[in-house]
């Protein structure tokens, strides 16, 4: 870290001169947007700043951003970030990537750098479909759904990409989509400030290969009905009128209820900080798919001890042990001879 | 065992100063390597974006351009090959009057070697190769190749240093594969070295 206040800046600032290149339309216009309008509020520097991605459409974003960036290779962003961040703990480290590249190519790479906690901040554009190779389903999209590929209908289960973080113990899970940037913004600033592996999904429209895939959610007039805003410490409740909320039943699983029928004091109480993440699995099932009203926003932010402060922990105390490295006495130490 | 302090410096200069007219090009090269200057984070002033797509030479720019990238892709491949600047010449063990020589590499050097000396031990003449580099190859080695008639090419596969030797230097090596979880035995090496002579 530095002692130093790094200068005010700006979007523009933030912002590469390299030529933009989606579809017009696509939401990853307003993911982009969105992170550039709020890094001058987190207090770092550019150049300590690095943005790594896969594969596919998201995985552009490094070259719109005016920090460091790789675009890596497809799935491996993860692995590729987990060693920067371990070696360079001062950086701030990012890692942009789709459903695809996140959950399918880089499936074992994701949960793993979410399981051992790296201090690292991902960013998982949600768009149920293989973009950039032209509308393929992809391990998020709907049973049934029909795509180039899949011409009778996709016959996989997808993936909860919220509940597979959950699954991982990941120490912040989030989501949020591209229609809100105010919530978005606020969700990443969250995911960013948080010590350990930070996840959050983003709900985000292709809007030429799976065009409206979570208007019924995320649309203005359906959100108050549809969405169901997450926040620390308050029941869980939503509606135009606030009128429903979240309850768990005797079996544990959580149920829409009309909070007028089954009164105030039996709306569950969200909390993030759980050390268990079962009820925030819990929550992450409430809705099947993004056709029904589903939980947004801060799902689990507890504190955990990060790989790499416990790798460096382990050197400095192996070096105040045993002194510094020599590696003439290492090579020397064991049984040695000549041929 | 080697002395720690006879180990070369392998240590890699990083870019830390502005390199174009007041802009840093991460795709500037360095004429004699072409290798790019590698600025790392954490550098002020250097930010700059490396990945998979295309970039315009120099710059670094993204580049949709089609003649930049069949130049880009000769320039990589040149920097790959200028490689061989650094490596060793491949040496022979030559025999005065040997016009066979048996090229090979990794793990059947013991096998080749037992083979080359038991031919000799019959009073025959043959040269012995063994490669370190595959890719560039050392930059002799064509006209290491020229010099002998025939050029065997033991593998414990189906022949992929042979069809890459015929395909870099037009010459006729002959394969002896072997793919059967086993290394070679000397006297398969020797036999096939003495057809050759013999032939």
């Amino acid at each position: 870290m530095t002692d130093t206040v790094p200068p005010q800046t700006t979007k523009k600032d933030w912002s590469s001169d390299q030529e933009v290149r989606w579809c017009p339309g696509c939401g990853d216009y307003s993911i982009l947007t969105a992170v550039q309008m709020l890094m001058p509020d987190l207090g770092v520097d550019r150049e300590n700043t690095v943005f790594i991605s896969g594969i596919g459409c998201a995985a552009r974003f490094p070259y719109y951003m005016n920090t460091y960036g790789v675009h890596g290779i497809h799935g491996r962003a993860p692995a590729i970030a987990s060693g920067l961040a371990i070696s360079r703990p001062e950086l701030d480290v990012w890692v942009v990537t789709g459903d695809g590249d996140a959950l399918s190519i880089g499936g074992n790479h994701l949960i793993h750098a979410l399981r051992r906690n790296v201090n690292l901040t991902i960013l998982l554009f949600n768009n149920q479909i293989y973009g950039l190779t032209k509308g393929q389903y992809s391990p998020t999209s709907e049973f049934g759904k029909v795509t180039k590929s899949t011409p009778f209908g996709s016959v996989d289960f997808p993936f909860n990409p919220v509940s597979l973080a959950l699954g991982a113990e990941a120490t912040f899970v989030a989501r949020t989509h591209d229609m809100d940037r105010k919530h978005m913004m606020e969700t990443f600033r969250r995911a960013h400030d948080h010590h350990g592996g930070a996840f959050v999904e983003i709900y985000q429209n292709c809007n030429v290969f799976n065009d409206g895939a979570f208007e019924a959610i995320t649309s203005k007039e359906a959100r108050p009905s549809m969405l169901i805003p997450l926040e620390h410490g308050k029941p869980i409740r939503f509606g135009p009128d606030l009128e429903q909320g979240v309850m768990l039943d005797g079996q544990g699983h959580a149920a829409i209820v009309d909070v007028a029928e089954v009164g105030d004091d039996r709306i569950l109480v969200h909390d993030e900080r759980r050390d268990d993440p079962g009820l925030a699995f819990v929550l992450s099932r409430l809705a099947r798919g993004p056709l029904e009203p589903t939980p947004i926003g801060v799902f689990r932010a507890v504190d955990k001890p990060t790989y790499g402060d416990e790798m460096t922990r382990q050197l400095v105390e192996a070096q105040e042990r045993q002194g510094p490295g020599d590696l003439a006495a290492l090579l020397r130490s064991g049984a040695t001879w000549d041929v | 065992m080697p002395d720690v302090d006879s180990l070369p410096d392998i240590s890699v200069p990083f870019a830390t100063e502005l390199n174009h007219d007041g802009e840093f090009w991460p795709y500037l090269r360095d004429p004699e390597t072409l290798a790019r200057p590698w600025a790392v984070p954490g550098t002020p002033g250097l930010q700059h974006r490396v990945g998979g797509l295309e970039k315009e030479d120099g710059t670094g720019n993204v580049s949709y351009d089609p003649a930049n990238h069949e130049k880009m892709t000769h320039v990589r491949a040149a920097k790959i090959a200028g490689i061989a600047r650094d490596i060793p010449p491949v040496e022979v063990d030559h025999e005065d009057g040997a016009d066979v020589l048996v090229l090979g590499w990794g793990s059947t050097y013991g096998a080749i070697g037992a083979a080359v000396r038991r031919v000799r031990a019959r009073g025959k003449k043959v040269a012995q190769a063994h490669l370190v580099h595959l890719n560039p190859f050392p930059p002799n080695l064509g006209e290491v190749l020229g010099r002998y008639r025939r050029v065997l090419v033991p593998e414990l596969n189906l022949g992929q240093l042979a069809r890459l030797v015929r395909a870099e230097y037009l010459v006729d090596a002959k394969t002896l594969s072997k793919v059967q979880a086993q290394p070679f035995k000397a006297a398969e090496i020797e036999h096939a070295i003495l057809e050759l002579i013999d032939e």
